[in-house]
């Protein structure tokens, strides 16, 4: 398993997508601390590439991975080594390496324009712009992998890829704004808020705008939504679900994985 | 050494293994033979584990195989088309299978391919810039070089040159006279009545005929191997028909 | 009939400048305590306190009489008395540290208070610590000016006071209560419950003055027609600026900053009438402008730059009109829970707008609705803000741009400027 880890580590660090990946976000910050010397601000707009772009190209990439490397893997199969074994590897090294690129394309010009940071430097917010980006690659590939698992052919994979995102992104909240029109005359804080934390991409925008300014906007909604993620408890439960729809679609991808046939 | 007992296999709805028992023993190469979709693939791959049977039974070296790895530190597989990492150089992949598969490696083998392919001016280049028979030479060396006690060859000669072709072909005779169990399959019969002691052929996912190269060929009334299983596959093609 | 006019004000000049005694109170003096100076004292003299600190309970000031600090000295209300009450006409009080008044549940405990009192002033004075700071009431023709006026609420007490009514526990810095033209010049007020507050308070000007981190609001007034508020600076206060009740307010050059939090707002206009709000700037408020039952109201050449909301409107508010105002970088620029449109939006810069000037005489060619649909949502249903900054919102929001349907059809700016509006 170590070895295996070892291996597809090397493989990741030099694939192509993975630097690009990594130039694109280290291209993007850069470019944003260059122009706006406000870390809120920047931070604003990497939430979009947090809830849009990760997502995206974790679905994109993890499929194509996964289906790039089924012969590999087939190698694999044929050594002794225990299937499971292959799929976490495969898992760790790509969400890790994914994970990482943007990690580090974000937090290295974050801190060298750090300097010439005048008022806030928000330390947290970063924090929580680069914990919640980790989670959403994490989830995403996980989910990646196993639409790859399922789906034979690449075709029908990329369309569950671009169902999915659709959904996470598009469609879930358009079913929040849906009922928060249609029982308006309920109470909808806590429900909207249970629904809020049930699908990891909003969990991420709303950890990540109520420490933007925009927080003063979200009036008593925002207050509940404040109280709830600044006790500890709303951390480890916003956290705990990250968690939960990690392992989810990677439990059912290594399942489905134990009994495919290649 | 192999064990196989009423394996079936589907596939949605399409059934490729119907019922298939086997006992393979060592010292000998055995060709499994057959029409497209008669399941030889199928076969080889539900012993090595890739494939799932439905049900059935699999027994290699007294190990059955179901839910279990570990056995195939005894089987070297060398697959039909060979497509390695991407980004690694030939010297990268075989230290990483190395570094992953200790057991029984031996450099002495690894050697000898290497010298016998000429694969040197290859070491430091990436897998993915070869040429098929290339690539089907690496597979061989990667298979070759773990010294297995059983091996699975599926098609091992195509897209090689003739001096290539007859080395592997010597090795698996040499494997073979130290005990070990060979199962090939290949679309050349003059290949397999050259190397190969047993046959297995498959119809529609059943065992139709085993027996040795020799038997068959006795059976059939044929001269040589090619017109013998052209004549069992002609067989098929009537009884389809009729 | 120059003459005429001027004979009074010569009359006043000689009544205000008849040379009264100076009687000198320091803590090494003869006289030693401001009360006994006052005793001693005749209307028109002046008492001049030099430095120290004087604590003498309540100093009850009821002659004409002027009390000057030199370098400061410090009068200490001991947190249990009022410090300065003045009953008398033409008092002046300057240069003096006014600090810890007393609490109390009943009284309106202040630094200086001044009750019933005509051309009375009180300048360059350091009102520190006090429950109420500096409180006229029914006065006449007063001066508060130039004095820092320093409370003991920090913005803290907001936090853990949130939705409680805690901040009551405090007074406002300059309260001014059934007034008349009186001017209040060149003060910074902070850390009260209120930093400017005006109940009945008409004719008079609130001018250069900086008004911060008080609990509830910066300014706040009711019931105070026909008052000027120029160049005056609203900053941080817990719930920005409120202002009700009111006709003829004329608002010109104030700055309303910084004013964030849930119910907080640049300035909060309830029923008022036939007003002008003319070059202020509302910069990073959660809302600039929240407009309830404003009427006839003209709202020109303003800068709305990164609020929450640059402006609500309730569609009570009627005839109003926007012009040349500059929206930058608002979340929401207009947002209404009417389906009408009441008011008159002109000429205006949006900088969100994404329209072309084929003509180049500076206006869009194509109409801007300031109102987007989100802003549309989250004004009727408040819950929805919750998807701010998701995709699906932004992809609403282009598509009711092109194609409306929901918000108000009428509530659109035809003629959008191209560039910033320079006033």
């Amino acid at each position: 398993m170590g070895k295996l880890l070892k291996y597809e580590f090397y493989n990741m660090f030099r694939n192509k997508w993975i630097i690009f990946y990594f130039l694109f976000f280290l291209l993007l910050t850069s470019t944003l601390f260059y122009f706006s010397k406000e870390p809120a601000k920047v931070a604003a707009t990497l939430l979009q590439m947090v809830i849009l772009v990760i997502p995206l190209v974790s679905l994109i990439l993890g499929t194509i991975f996964m289906y790039d490397s089924r012969n590999f893997i087939e190698l694999l199969l044929s050594q002794p080594i225990d299937r499971r074994s292959i799929y976490i590897a495969k898992y760790t090294a790509t969400s890790l390496s994914l994970g990482l690129a943007f990690v580090l394309g974000v937090f290295i010009p974050y801190i060298l324009f750090l300097t010439g940071v005048e008022g806030s430097k928000e330390y947290f917010l970063f924090f929580s712009l680069l914990v919640s980006g980790l989670f959403i690659t994490f989830i995403f590939i996980a989910f990646a992998f196993l639409i790859a698992v399922i789906f034979e052919e690449k075709v029908k994979g990329f369309g569950a890829s671009l169902l999915l995102w659709l959904y996470m992104t598009l469609i879930y909240d358009g079913i929040i704004l849906f009922i928060t029109i249609y029982f308006r005359d309920y109470p909808l804080e806590k429900p909207v808020l249970i629904l809020s934390i049930l699908n990891p991409v909003d969990i991420a925008r709303i950890f990540v705008i109520l420490q933007l300014d925009i927080s003063a906007l979200l009036g008593y909604t925002g207050v509940l939504f404040k109280q709830f993620f600044d006790t500890i408890m709303g951390k480890v439960i916003s956290l705990g679900v990250m968690v939960v729809w990690t392992f989810i679609p990677l439990m059912a991808g290594l399942w489905q994985f134990r009994k495919k046939d290649f | 050494m192999v064990e196989i007992k009423n394996l079936y296999k589907k596939f949605g709805k399409f059934e490729v293994l119907k019922g298939i028992s086997l006992s393979l023993t060592p010292g000998k190469v055995v060709a499994i033979l057959g029409p497209n979709g008669s399941g030889k693939t199928t076969l080889i791959k539900s012993i090595l584990g890739l494939v799932i049977p439905t049900s059935g039974e699999i027994i290699v070296n007294g190990e059955s195989v179901k839910n279990s790895y570990t056995y195939r530190r005894f089987i070297g597989y060398m697959p039909q088309v060979a497509v390695f990492p991407e980004n690694l150089r030939l010297k990268e992949l075989i230290s990483m299978l190395v570094d992953i598969r200790k057991e029984s490696y031996n450099p002495e083998i690894e050697r000898e391919f290497i010298d016998r392919f000429k694969l040197h001016k290859y070491m430091d280049k990436k897998v993915k810039t070869f040429s098929g028979g290339t690539k089907q030479k690496v597979s061989a060396l990667i298979t070759f070089m773990f010294d297995p006690k059983i091996y699975f060859l599926d098609e091992p000669t195509v897209g090689l040159d003739p001096i290539s072709s007859s080395f592997l072909k010597d090795k698996i005779r040499q494997e073979v006279n130290r005990d070990k169990l060979v199962v090939l399959t290949s679309h050349i019969m003059g290949e397999v009545e050259e190397i190969a002691d047993e046959i297995v052929f498959l119809l529609e996912g059943k065992v139709y005929i085993q027996g040795s190269v020799s038997e068959v060929i006795k059976q059939s009334g044929e001269k040589n191997l090619e017109r013998a299983i052209a004549k069992l596959m002609e067989k098929e093609y009537n009884g389809q028909t009729a | 009939m120059g003459l005429w006019l001027s004979l009074p004000l010569i009359l006043l000049f000689f009544t205000l400048s008849a040379k009264g005694e100076t009687i000198t109170v320091c803590p090494e003096c003869k006289i030693k305590s401001i009360k006994k100076a006052i005793d001693l004292a005749k209307d028109g003299d002046t008492i001049l306190i030099k430095k120290g600190v004087y604590k003498e309970g309540n100093i009850l000031i009821k002659k004409s009489i002027k009390l000057i600090g030199e370098n400061y000295p410090v009068i200490d209300g001991e947190k249990k008395y009022e410090v300065i009450t003045v009953k008398a006409n033409n008092v002046v009080i300057k240069g003096l540290v006014i600090q810890n008044s007393g609490k109390s549940d009943i009284e309106d405990l202040a630094g200086v208070k001044f009750f019933r009192t005509k051309n009375c002033r009180i300048e360059n004075c350091i009102i520190k610590n006090n429950f109420w700071g500096i409180y006229f009431a029914a006065s006449k023709n007063g001066v508060i000016k130039n004095n820092i006026v320093d409370g003991p609420a920090k913005i803290e007490y907001l936090k853990s006071a949130f939705g409680q009514t805690i901040e009551t526990n405090f007074g406002n810095g300059i309260h001014l209560w059934h007034c008349k033209n009186m001017l209040v010049e060149g003060n910074h007020i902070k850390e009260h419950r209120d930093g400017i507050y005006f109940e009945f308070v008409k004719n008079s000007t609130i001018i250069n003055n900086v008004s911060e981190k008080n609990l509830r609001y910066g300014l706040h007034f009711m019931f105070s027609h026909k008052d000027n508020y120029i160049n005056n600076v609203f900053r941080q206060n817990g719930a920005g600026v409120a202002v009700m009740y009111t006709k003829h307010v004329y608002m010109a050059n104030n700055r309303f900053e910084y004013n964030w939090g849930a119910s907080s707002y640049g300035i909060l206009l309830k029923e008022i009438y036939d007003s002008y709000m003319f070059h202020n700037v509302f910069y990073k408020n959660t809302t600039g402008i929240f407009a309830d039952n404003t009427n006839r109201t003209v709202i020109k050449e303003n800068d709305f730059i990164e609020n929450g909301w640059a402006v609500r409107i309730w569609a009570n508010s009627q005839d109003n009109l926007f012009k040349h105002n500059n929206f930058i970088a608002n979340t929401f620029n207009i947002t209404t829970n009417s389906f009408q449109n009441p008011n008159k939006y002109e000429e205006n810069y949006w900088s969100d707008y994404k329209g072309f000037d084929l003509n180049r005489d500076g206006i869009g060619d194509v109409p801007y609705r300031p109102v987007s649909l989100f802003g549309y949502f989250t004004e009727n249903y408040p819950q929805s803000i919750i998807l701010s900054r998701s995709f699906f919102i932004y992809l609403l929001d282009i598509t009711e741009r092109m194609f409306p349907m929901l918000i108000p059809s009428k509530l659109v700016d035809e003629r959008p400027l191209m560039e910033r509006y320079r006033w």
